[in-house]
């Protein structure tokens, strides 16, 4: 089977959440001997690229074919959801130049909405995978309709696409976890200091200034906070850094993914504080990997994995005083901890996700 | 629902089979005869489908002329020629045909908005059908996920016993004990763990999990032996057999696989036992993906479920028809006892060809598959492929092995192969297929380089190998024509995997490749060392080849 996957972005230039999925999948697909390509935007030429006979831009990941389309066009920006005319031309040309695809596999429709179209425009069956919800409903709404299958990526988006679509056949696989990276959780140490942990952009979208709060609020003695993630807004962490001088945050800055692993099993709790809808609760599913249950805020995804569950607490998003009671009592009580431990449930494995996936290309072939 | 009860007694493996078969090793031995019958059910298929086709068309044609001569379609032809333009499937100066030639004159000089559109969409727009919308299941599957169905399947009022035998399991056993806990749909799940003398806390965890313990001594294992001790402990009413390394997709694997075998939609699909396939890992090597894929197109499970039934005794139909797989091999504990497991080795082959032989039918379903694959060196790999062929040659009477007269012709070949694969550097960006050709094309014209170590690491291997080439006055030209021969058809095969599934070469696929095309070099040796050991006089010298090839493995 000839499989397109369909990416606003992609490595090397972006190499985050939905393109590591997308890799995942590929690759997946390729150990099962179909043949895949990935068609995707770049902002500009430059290291990794190199322009093949037809005039595109290629380059290969890990053994995965990549095309970008209009290399160096800042209207690529614009690839969802306006009309760009150079846009059509370039993708009816990949299509034109390539051997025939069987299905396409749609990730980032908000932000493809218009390769999408051409996709359905010439029927060829796809597939689109909902990670986030797009600006443009109208058009998003058609190319749903038109899909031969839609898949979200959790309950959370699911009802939220139900809600205007309430007819629209869907699926619910999450994204997966590499729980081959993670071991087995060593009993905790009842005299260990309690080590709340964060991961993720340092930010006030990400809720990172409200937890440091939160936790220098409750002035605990045996615990810790350890944030750990890269600083996307100098000033927020620079009240966290003042913080950290009258109580135990650590501001540890960013670590490479392979350590993430190692990090979350030196973590007791994970705290994930977001201050906007989560869709994909990525980091919450990590951190169950690692075996550590979870204080979330009460918007997006999370809540409802948590509600559901019973593997941590849900707290008002903006409520800095519940934070801090929450963290205060957790930190006196280890019998929640290790009840919320046991509740924590199995995270979808990376290769479930992709048979999942290959059981939906079969059908819509 | 019961069990389903077999009603013929039990047979035995066929001759004194003690060693296994494996996923994708052997099939090159036979791997022409198998492309063979394979093209041949691919044109029968074809054959088919365009007598099919002919007769619809015939049938749409003389529908199409009845509705074309008729009146309401000859008064409403404008409305469809105003609908075509419309639609841009058609511009104006494509339609001007059924205009007279003053109005197609007038139309020709109209600068046509969409002319360009349609000249953009029309072909590709008529080339396919309508993309028609995902549902499950699948045509042909006897099962379907739950998760796939988006419906929860009621639960099912059996007790399955999970029995899977382990040694220093590692830390992965973990996640497969807690995705068997967690699975769901069953009154009762009970895991068994024959463990044969593990040190590495894996039976510190299976009694964490309350798993069953058995212990096994070492020197008493075997695959069969194993399995058996676990089923004489298991109490379920059904036995699922795996292994320490395989991980379920999904949760309720155990309920889809016990709902294809007690359950069937039809009474032709009462099963005896039945195995699902494989789904590789993330970090599965490129030589043992071709080896699945091979493999699963040799048993008839690559594109949907196998029902397997005795449709010859040849080995090749008694294997394609008969394979279980114990990575994932569910069987009524009734079942069970009247056959258990034969043999040290290919305990799952043996069962099913016996199942098969009297008459039963087993599955091996692709609609539900477990997570296992390996990232073998290429010493395993040689060791593998030498048991895998005697096995085949022991346990099947007519499987042919091509004979090797000696040891010394496989070296030469050997070194000489190794010496071009280690010089092997495809150009990035060059099309893997393609730079695998090329490397075929070399093997037909090798130097002679100076006889070097072929052993791959095998401990004990290349000692053995010098003492045996030293006895031999022949240099074995024909034994290394021979070895080169079947490396290259090895090698076809992984070069149309690769063709197949992937592109340009980067670093990534690079690696892969030269690390496939060594452990191809090695398997290809296992096997001619196999032809070689299978025709000799069994001495204490011979012998000592085949314990070192089962070493380990």
């Amino acid at each position: 089977m000839r499989i397109l996957f369909l990416v606003s972005q992609f490595p090397p230039e972006f190499w985050f959440g939905t393109e590591q999925v997308t890799l995942n999948l590929a690759k997946a697909a390729q150990s099962e001997g179909h043949s895949v390509e990935v068609l995707t935007i770049t902002m500009r030429d430059g290291d990794g690229w190199r322009t093949d006979r037809d005039a595109f831009s290629t380059t290969v990941i890990e053994g995965v074919p990549v095309t970008a389309l209009l290399s160096g066009d800042q209207a690529l920006r614009d690839i969802g959801d306006i009309a760009n005319p150079k846009l059509a031309r370039s993708v009816t040309r990949f299509l034109a130049k390539r051997p025939g695809f069987d299905i396409a596999h749609v990730m980032h429709c908000g932000r493809t909405a218009q390769a999408t179209k051409l996709l359905a425009d010439l029927r060829i069956p796809y597939l689109i995978t909902i990670a986030e919800l797009p600006d443009h409903e109208t058009q998003f709404g058609d190319l749903l309709l038109r899909a031969s299958a839609v898949v979200a990526v959790s309950g959370f988006v699911a009802g939220k696409i139900c809600k205007s679509h309430s007819e629209l056949p869907m699926q619910i696989i999450p994204n997966g976890v590499d729980l081959l990276r993670f071991k087995a959780r060593a009993p905790r140490s009842p005299v260990a200091k309690f080590t709340i942990g964060y991961l993720g952009p340092i930010s006030g979208a990400s809720g990172a200034l409200l937890l440091a709060k939160a936790f220098a609020a409750t002035g605990t003695i045996n615990a810790e906070l350890r944030m750990v993630g890269p600083t996307l807004e100098t000033e927020v962490s620079a009240e966290i850094e003042q913080l950290s001088k009258t109580s135990a945050i650590r501001l540890e800055g960013p670590v490479p993914a392979s350590e993430i692993p190692n990090v979350l099993a030196s973590f007791d709790l994970l705290a994930v504080p977001s201050q906007h809808r989560e869709r994909l609760g990525h980091s919450l599913n990590l951190g169950f990997a690692a075996g550590i249950p979870a204080l979330v805020s009460n918007l997006g995804s999370l809540a409802e994995v948590v509600t559901k569950s019973g593997a941590g607490q849900v707290i008002d998003a903006t409520d800095m005083g519940a934070w801090s009671d929450a963290i205060a009592q957790i930190t006196r009580g280890p019998e929640q901890l290790a009840a919320w431990t046991r509740a924590i449930p199995l995270p979808t494995r990376i290769e479930e996700e992709a048979f999942l996936y290959s059981q939906i290309y079969r059908a819509i072939r | 629902m019961p069990p389903p009860s077999p009603t013929k007694a039990p047979r035995k493996a066929p001759a004194s089979a003690e060693q296994c078969v494996a996923p994708g090793h052997v099939e090159a031995e036979t791997s022409l005869d198998v492309r063979l019958a394979e093209a041949q059910a691919r044109a029968a298929r074809a054959e088919r489908d365009l007598t099919a086709a002919n007769a619809l068309i015939d049938a749409q044609t003389s529908l199409l002329a009845g509705m074309r001569s008729s009146s309401s379609w000859r008064l409403t032809r404008p409305v469809r020629v105003l609908a075509r333009l419309l639609r841009g499937d058609q511009t104006l100066t494509q339609l001007t045909g059924y205009f007279s030639p003053g109005l197609r004159s007038l139309l020709a000089r109209v600068p046509a908005v969409g002319r360009r559109r349609s000249a953009d969409w029309s072909g590709p727009k008529r080339s396919r059908p309508p993309a028609h919308k995902a549902s499950f299941p699948l045509p042909g599957a006897l099962v379907t996920l739950p998760e796939l169905l988006g419906a929860l399947p009621s639960p099912l009022d059996i007790g399955v016993s999970v029995i899977i035998p382990t040694l220093n399991a590692g830390a992965e056993f973990y996640w497969l004990l807690r995705k068997l806990t967690a699975q769901m749909g069953l009154a009762r799940i009970e895991i068994v763990v024959v463990d044969s003398g593990s040190t590495d806390g894996t039976i510190e965890r299976a009694e964490a999990f309350g798993c069953t313990l058995v212990h096994i001594p070492s020197g008493d294992f075997s695959h069969s032996a194993a399995r058996n001790l676990g089923a004489d402990t298991a109490g379920g009413d059904v036995y699922l057999f795996t292994v320490q390394d395989a991980y379920p997709v999904g949760d309720y694997w155990l309920h889809s696989m016990a709902l294809a075998l007690l359950w069937p939609k039809d009474p032709s699909e009462t099963l005896a036992a039945v195995s699902c396939t494989e789904f590789p890992r993330a970090d599965s090597d490129l030589i043992y993906n071709a080896a699945v894929d091979t493999h699963s197109r040799f048993l008839g499970c690559h594109d949907g479920d196998r029902i397997g039934a005795l449709a010859g005794s040849d080995q090749e139909s008694l294997r394609a028809q008969g394979q279980l797989s114990d990575l994932a091999c569910m069987i009524s504990a009734q079942t069970f006892h009247q056959y258990r497991y034969e043999g040290r080795y290919a305990e799952d082959l043996i069962l099913g060809v016996r199942l098969v032989q009297d008459g039963l039918k087993v599955a091996m379903l692709s609609s539900v598959k477990v997570i296992h694959s390996h990232n073998r060196s290429a010493a395993y790999h040689l060791k593998r492929t030498f048991v895998d062929v005697t096995f085949l040659n022991e346990g099947f009477p007519d499987h042919v092995v091509h004979a090797a007269g000696g040891v010394r012709g496989v070296i030469q070949a050997g070194s000489d192969l190794l010496a071009l694969i280690e010089d092997w550097q495809p150009a990035l960006g060059e099309n893997g297929g393609s730079a695998l050709r090329a490397l075929i094309a070399q093997c037909s014209k090798l130097p002679d380089f100076t006889p070097v170590d072929i052993a791959f690491g095998a401990p004990g291997l290349a000692e053995w190998l010098r003492a045996t080439a030293a006895l031999e006055p022949e240099n074995g030209e024909a034994d290394a024509e021979d070895l080169r021969v079947a490396f290259i058809h090895r090698l076809e095969q992984l070069a149309d995997f690769v063709t197949r599934t992937y592109g340009p070469i980067d670093d990534f696929l690079r690696d892969e490749m030269s690390q496939a095309a060594r452990k191809t070099l090695s398997s290809t040796i296992g096997g001619r060392l196999a032809a070689y050991y299978l025709h000799q006089t069994p001495t204490a010298h011979t012998q000592r080849l085949r314990i070192l090839m089962l070493d380990g493995v």
